[in-house]
């Protein structure tokens, strides 16, 4: 099926500042976003990934390059004809006007008919499950209130593409992480493209169907949550999503499958197609994908490496254990699930075992 | 000594510069308002509501009462002057406190100190200034011949004209309607001019919908600062109204001055009082159903 292009972002860049003091903030960036999408672009704070979604909304303006809604120039435009709205990260409700008010704002300046506000403004306040509160002032209402208000605001004239800039940053950890269930059911309902920042990877991943990596204004890696999670592009991606352990090594035989040799002896066969021999590369490994067995165990899988390690710190967290392992003068993390190994003391000598079919190969 | 008797004792200095210098004077006003006056100034002490009458009525030559508009016309005259200059002090000072306070910090408290300067001189001075500027041959007589609006030796005749006095208030007063505008404007959230943008505000409605609800409690405050004083106003009208284009400031200073007519001059300045406080409660009321903004403005800044 192919996919309708609802925002497309092409080789747009942004300075700021010139000569000497210039900051690229966002560097050459080519991206396209689908219709009916719900897209996150995620990196740390100041990666330009905030800048990107302000110039989608017409705040800034590009250095170069081109942004298309629906095929359509926009970049010409004023925040106030793009049909997007945006989500602000502090709400930035209008404190003098009452819930009803705020929400019924877009469609009063669109010119809409009463008869149809109060009805858009009575659907989405239902859908926000706000209508209760409709009569309220945003100063008599909570964060988790004000940030329902702020959605239906933005849903209510009905945009193509909602842009939301870090909505759920302010709220208490178990609001977001019910309001992150309902985003997504949001999204879903109404069928609008969602844009959504974040630098929280868990709300990334948890929410999105393709997540945008961004680094120092760069597009690091586009793709499905499991995609970055397990397939990073990147040692920055493999950093940032998750935790990763990674292990220096080099190339060692052409071919399909591979031989890559650890600067501490140890070899793994790995099949990888975009590395040459004689290659120095970074192969990644995941922590919940270590085994961790007693020093007497055997073997497990065929095609995996074994190495002795020794507990050096533990972390009991309920339903996994964290341990980190000393292992040929580096250390590496394992998660192990409660119940399914025998428990580990700090001091244990144990046997560890990297499976090359979890291993990624990342080029240094 | 008990804490609330130290307590009493410390607020001491607001009753008295409260009390000595404010209520007081105005007990004497309003007693000298309702006493018969002395020809040669000052008051007999017999009670006497003549003052207050002669506002609005005189003695004609056969001792009939009859109305008599010419004080009226000075009222009405300082009522719309005054709301004129407010007005107009209005439409310049909302746009350049709206320049101000989006300045970056060190500009912005530069600004403000520039908007203060005026009040270092004497304002007798600063409208004399103006007699310069207005005046025959003056500054805007030398614009206008350059421009070819008159002639060489023409002059705009705008001075000794209600539009001078006008010129004048304004001048005076426009920085206290800039300065409490620029205080609520800096307070509002821009982010909120954002969200109207994005929610397809255009600038007017910008304007009309978020910044002017938001800065009511700044334009209220500012317009009573300028129209209470130009009600009052006495220097303005004398020096660029020729004394001919009276005010009810210059009236009350007229009886006292020159009259002698202290009961008269009395009356007309409790009159003023009554119209400014009748403002004030106006102000109050307005300001009170703003006061959920102030504080919605507050709590959104933690939000």
């Amino acid at each position: 099926m192919r996919k309708n292009v609802a925002v497309d972002i092409q080789q747009v860049t942004k300075i700021y500042g010139t000569g000497n003091a210039a900051v690229t903030a966002v560097n050459n960036v080519t991206l396209q976003i689908y219709d009916n999408e719900f897209l996150t672009l995620l990196g740390p704070s100041g990666c330009g990934k905030t800048t990107l979604l302000r110039m989608i909304a017409g705040f800034e303006d590009m250095t170069k390059g081109h942004i298309n809604l629906f095929g359509e120039e926009i970049e010409d435009l004023p925040p106030n004809q793009r049909p997007v709205n945006t989500v602000f990260q502090h709400y930035a409700l209008f404190p003098h006007l009452s819930v009803y008010e705020n929400v019924a704002f877009g469609l009063r300046r669109l010119k809409k008919s009463e008869a149809e506000i109060d009805h858009r403004c009575k659907e989405v306040l239902a859908l926000t499950q706000m209508e209760a509160l409709a009569e309220r002032r945003p100063s008599q209402m909570s964060g988790g209130q004000q940030q329902r208000v702020a959605l239906a605001r933005a849903l209510a004239p009905n945009p193509k593409v909602l842009l939301l800039d870090e909505p759920l940053s302010a709220l208490d950890l178990k609001l977001r992480q019910a309001m992150r269930d309902e985003l997504k059911q949001l999204q879903q309902k109404t069928g609008i493209t969602f844009i959504f920042v974040t630098h929280d990877q868990e709300e990334a991943l948890a929410m999105s169907d393709r997540i945008v990596v961004i680094s120092e204004g760069k597009v690091q890696q586009v793709g499905t949550p499991q995609a970055v999670y397990e397939a990073p592009s990147n040692r920055f991606v493999a950093n940032f999503i998750g935790e990763a352990n990674m292990l220096e090594a080099s190339c060692k035989t052409t071919g399909k499958n591979m031989t890559f040799t650890l600067v501490g002896g140890g070899t793994l066969k790995i099949s990888t197609p975009d590395v040459a021999a004689g290659d120095a590369v970074t192969i990644m490994i995941r922590p919940e994908k270590v085994k961790v067995l007693a020093k007497t165990g055997k073997k497990t899988t065929p095609s995996s490496l074994q190495m002795e390690a020794k507990v050096i710190e533990q972390t009991y967290l309920g339903s996994v254990t964290h341990l980190d392992l000393a292992c040929d003068g580096q250390t590496l993390k394992a998660c192990i699930n409660q119940g399914a190994h025998a428990s580990f003391a700090t001091g244990d000598e144990v046997l560890i075992e990297i499976p090359a079919d979890n291993c990624r190969v990342l080029r240094s | 000594m008990s804490i609330k008797r130290l307590r009493l004792l410390g607020l001491l200095p607001t009753w008295v510069t409260i009390g000595v210098l404010m209520i007081g004077p105005l007990l004497i006003m309003a007693a000298v308002s309702l006493m018969e006056a002395n020809v040669y100034g000052g008051v007999h002490l017999r009670f006497d509501v003549s003052s207050y009458v002669q506002i609005l009525f005189d003695k004609n030559l056969f001792d009939e009462t009859e109305f008599n508009p010419a004080y009226l016309i000075i009222i009405l005259r300082s009522f719309m002057l005054a709301l004129g200059a407010t007005g107009l002090a209005l439409l310049i000072g909302f746009p350049a406190a709206y320049y101000i306070a989006r300045q970056p910090d060190h500009r912005k408290n530069l600004l403000v100190f520039l908007i203060t300067i005026p009040f270092w001189t004497n304002l007798l001075v600063r409208t004399f200034a103006w007699v310069i500027i207005l005046g025959r041959g003056g500054f805007m007589d030398q614009v206008g011949s350059f421009l070819n609006i008159i002639g060489p030796d023409e002059s705009i005749n705008l001075m000794y004209t209600n539009t001078a006095i006008l010129i004048g208030l304004v001048y005076s007063y426009l920085p206290l309607m800039v300065l409490p505008l620029y205080a609520s404007m800096e307070k509002m959230d821009v982010r909120l001019l954002e969200a109207g943008a994005d929610l397809y505000a255009n600038r007017y409605e910008l304007i009309r919908r978020i910044i002017v609800p938001l800065t009511m409690p700044g334009i209220i405050g500012g317009s009573i600062l300028v129209f209470v004083p130009c009600l009052g106003a006495f220097i303005a009208p004398d020096l660029l109204g020729g004394g001919k284009k009276l005010m009810l400031g210059s009236l009350v200073q007229l009886q006292f001055a020159t009259s002698r007519n202290w009961p008269f001059g009395a009356a007309i300045a409790m009159m003023l009082l009554a119209i400014v406080v009748i403002a004030l409660m106006v102000n109050a009321r307005a300001a009170r159903r703003h006061a959920v903004y102030e504080q919605t403005g507050a709590e959104a800044t933690h939000g």
